[in-house]
């Protein structure tokens, strides 16, 4: 659930616009778009200054309540019990694949296909980042 | 770099100095309770390196309820913000 996407999708309906048309306007891609309003995709401090000319919205609410979902995401992680075994469980070969493919996905998400907590998510990109290099 | 523009990038750190003095608890001491370097914490007093969501709630576990994530990362939002609306990109 993401009440930034929803709302950001309510704002686009009642805009009497397509997402592809607010896309436009707003200078993105039409598929980001699509990802941000079902929460799919982070909607980066950029686009939302765009997103609030196009739309009936200001970048601020948009950006507050993607930070309150991402902060409800990261309290649930940490209250977990199992959230040490889960940030330092060993890295297999599969999940490495499963990061390289899913490049761009916020990496709440991915922490949650894979039963990791998004720092560990994030702290193992550096690391195949570094190795790529 | 204006003065407004100075005062907008202090502002997230600005509440984390403030915090730590409420503690009584060193940027050193803050470091080692969060895992972090004494200067990655004077980074983000200076507003000089971006808090995370992670990073902001465990900061908030060491100060002790004086500092909540919530205003850490509202705070940057808008400093963010500033630089967004005035053409300059954010690190």
């Amino acid at each position: 659930m993401s009440a930034a996407g929803d709302m950001l999708a309510r704002a686009v309906k009642n805009s009497g616009m397509s997402q592809a048309a607010v896309a436009r306007t707003a200078g993105v891609d039409s598929s980001n778009i699509t990802k941000m309003c079902r929460g799919q995709q982070n909607i980066p401090v950029i686009v939302a200054v765009k997103l609030e000319k196009a739309l009936d919205l200001t970048a601020e609410s948009l950006l507050v309540t993607q930070l309150y979902d991402q902060i409800r995401d990261y309290r649930e992680d940490l209250l977990d019990e199992s959230f040490e075994a889960r940030s330092h469980r060993r890295w297999t070969e599969e999940e490495d694949s499963y990061l390289i493919e899913h490049v761009g996905a916020t990496h709440v998400e991915i922490a949650r296909h894979l039963d990791r907590t998004p720092a560990a998510v994030a702290g193992r990109y550096r690391t195949l980042r570094l190795a790529i290099r | 770099m204006t003065t407004e523009k100075r005062y907008e990038l202090q502002r997230m750190g600005a509440l984390l100095v403030q915090a730590l003095k409420e503690v009584g608890m060193s940027q050193a001491e803050l470091g080692r309770q969060v895992g972090m370097s004494h200067a990655q914490i004077n980074n983000f007093c200076r507003g000089r390196r971006k808090v995370g969501v992670e990073t902001a709630l465990y900061l908030e576990r060491a100060l002790k309820g004086h500092l909540t994530a919530e205003s850490i990362l509202i705070s940057q939002v808008h400093d963010e913000l500033y630089d967004a609306r005035h053409g300059e990109v954010a690190q």
